[in-house]
């Protein structure tokens, strides 16, 4: 997953490259952005959709500073929670099922970022940063009442901005999205009456669990610079010198 | 910045593009529980058994009144559930035991009659089993191999056979499997021992020629040591469940006494006929395993720490549980030649864990039963065709 990360954020910088610079210090942007969110493989969960929000505050040309908060909806990888049903007692033969236990799970992210930017024209490569916390919420149903979890996180990527007018704009990034303190266990809903203790080595082995998941995020959004008070906010933008 | 050409038309589609990402991120599928998947599995208790565990009788006799006696003064070994050796022999020792050093001493490997008794049970024409009783005896020898299921031997070793020493007197009678048969002085698996100081005599006969007073005390079986605070008596124990889970056979022993040295527990897998219930074939599982993740073999659990997460009892100065506390028996069908087609474990009637002798024979299921199970008819004869 990293090295697909790297390569990704290479190819954004590659693209990024050819283009030129421009830059609208003092200014606020928001940008929503939606993506697909694929995880650690000892993450325990399968790729899923991710939506977000950027609101970034430019402090400078190069730099800004700003919120950013990612929902995700992803669904528990059944092959790493496995469940049994036994029939019957073993005295007089008993018969077991066995189930692969997937549940929905939300996850919420949010995180203080900074960003640096690197002006080329219309397109503006990116590289961003940050930490926060995230929140893993289970599907109350399955586990039988509201159940949560979160830790610190951290984030790191980047992208390009491509300017389609005065105040709008899109971006492509990627993000290695990392969840400290990851519990995969406290995906798995089942009872300890109904786990796999017989036959560990059968099936398929989930991945050695790990504290710290890195998930791989990538996305494309929407910026924009509202209009406060019919003014846009800062400086407002540049006219293009070249 | 230059504004674009067509600003409505790229914000739509932006929008439509977050729109579309957003629909998929919102996936509502609440798929908690799929379809079962894999083969079912069959499980079943194991249960202990104790069958033909080794065991035996030692009897110290002497002539009792006047005149010549028609009985010698002997010392006579009974023992029944042995393992026939192939690369060791069982000999009978005879010496002095000082319990307070914890010492043995003017051991002699006693020389005697050996009698053999084999009980072969036929089904008469009423059906009710008729035992005849097969009885070989030898002269004057120093040790056997003998053992089976329906074998008893009797080893009688008389004061006249061991240069008159006076065998009655002597206080520990032990019994040692050597691995060379000829060897002057015990080696240390010694499975069997009776100590004469734990029985009482007993007069029998009518006359002062055949009179005899009689020692007779069961044989103990475990690791001798002259101590009796520090020998170790083994008691049959044992439980677990089964499970056959498509081509694999996985069978979890609980609570198994830990094996005399010399000794060590070995699993079968019965194959009977399904309309004469006779034994067509026995599969070998080999020694027991430690469980999941480990697997190692617990071959020489009688006397190494081979896995101390089921032996060692975390106690100190008692270095080896007096228990395994867990052990397995995993085999895939695959593996074994005579485990084939798409039901591999059709026919397959009973799960056996026996204790075996290292010295016995390895393609020979050991007399002795300590754990067995019957497995479930799902099992045994498979899926019925509607």
């Amino acid at each position: 997953m990293r090295l697909s990360f790297g390569v990704a954020l290479a190819a954004c910088v590659v693209v990024a490259g050819v283009a030129g610079a421009q830059a609208t210090p003092r200014q606020f942007t928001v940008t929503p952005r939606g993506g697909v969110l694929t995880f650690d493989d000892a993450a325990g969960l399968e790729t899923g959709g991710a939506l977000g929000v950027d609101a970034e505050y430019h402090v400078a040309r190069f730099f800004s500073i700003g919120t950013n908060l990612t929902y995700a909806r992803a669904s528990t990888r059944g092959e790493d929670f496995l469940g049994r049903i036994t029939y019957g007692i073993a005295e007089q033969g008993d018969t077991s099922f066995f189930f692969q236990i997937t549940q929905p799970v939300s996850i919420v992210e949010a995180s203080l970022n900074g960003t640096l930017r690197f002006p080329l024209g219309r397109l503006t490569p990116f590289v961003t940063g940050g930490a926060g916390v995230y929140t893993m919420f289970l599907d109350p149903q399955v586990n039988r009442g509201a159940t949560r979890f979160g830790r610190l996180s951290g984030n790191v990527g980047g992208g390009f901005a491509m300017q389609l007018s005065e105040r709008a704009g899109i971006t492509l990034d990627v993000r290695d999205l990392i969840f400290t303190d990851y519990e995969r266990a406290r995906l798995n809903p089942t009872d300890g009456r109904f786990q796999n203790f017989q036959f560990p080595t059968e099936f398929q082995t989930a991945p050695a669990p790990k504290s710290t998941v890195h998930n791989f995020m990538i996305s494309l959004g929407f910026m924009y610079a509202p209009r406060f008070g019919g003014q846009t906010t800062g400086a407002g933008p540049e006219e293009d010198t070249q | 910045m230059s504004a674009s050409s067509h600003p409505f038309a790229r914000r739509a589609s932006l929008a439509a593009l977050v729109v579309g990402v957003a629909l998929s991120a919102c996936d509502d599928d609440r798929a908690v529980l799929t379809d079962p998947f894999g083969p079912p599995a069959y499980g079943f208790a194991l249960a202990r058994a104790a069958i033909n565990v080794p065991r035996g009788t030692v009897t110290f006799q002497r002539p009792l009144g006047a005149g010549p006696p028609t009985n010698d003064t002997s010392v006579s070994v009974t023992l029944q559930g042995l393992d026939s050796l192939t690369t060791g022999t069982y000999r009978v020792w005879i010496a002095d035991v000082d319990p307070a050093t914890d010492t043995i001493a003017n051991i002699i490997p006693a020389v005697g009659l050996l009698t053999v008794t084999r009980t072969d049970t036929t089904i008469n024409e009423q059906g009710d089993p008729v035992p005849s009783e097969v009885v070989t005896t030898f002269d004057n020898v120093t040790g056997f191999t003998n053992g089976g299921p329906a074998t008893t031997v009797n080893f009688r070793a008389t004061s006249t056979a061991n240069g008159g020493v006076d065998v009655y007197l002597k206080t520990i009678v032990f019994v040692s499997i050597e691995t060379d048969a000829a060897a002057a002085a015990p080696g240390s698996v010694r499975p069997f021992w009776a100590r004469r100081a734990l029985t009482s005599p007993v007069v029998t006969g009518t006359t002062s020629q055949d009179s005899v007073v009689r020692r007779t005390t069961p044989a103990v079986f475990g690791n001798f040591r002259a101590n009796p605070d520090s020998q170790y008596v083994y008691n049959a124990t044992g439980r677990g469940l089964a499970s056959v889970f498509g081509d694999i056979f996985l069978a979890s022993d609980s609570g198994l006494a830990r094996p005399p040295q010399g000794y060590y527990y070995a699993g079968y897998l019965i194959h009977r006929d399904s309309a004469t219930n006779a034994v067509t074939d026995t599969v070998r599982l080999g020694p027991l395993l430690s469980p999941f993740p480990r697997y190692a073999s617990l071959l020489d659990a009688d006397q190494s720490l081979v896995d101390p997460v089921v032996q060692d009892p975390k106690l100190p100065g008692v270095p080896r549980s007096p228990l395994i506390t867990a052990g397995v028996h995993r085999i895939s069908a695959d593996t074994i030649s005579t485990l084939t087609g798409p039901l591999p474990f059709k026919n397959v009637a009973e799960y056996h864990l026996t204790l075996e002798a290292k010295a016995g024979r390895e393609d020979v299921e050991s007399p002795s039963l300590i754990v067995s199970a019957n497995t479930p008819d799902v099992v045994r004869f498979g899926k019925q065709a509607p």
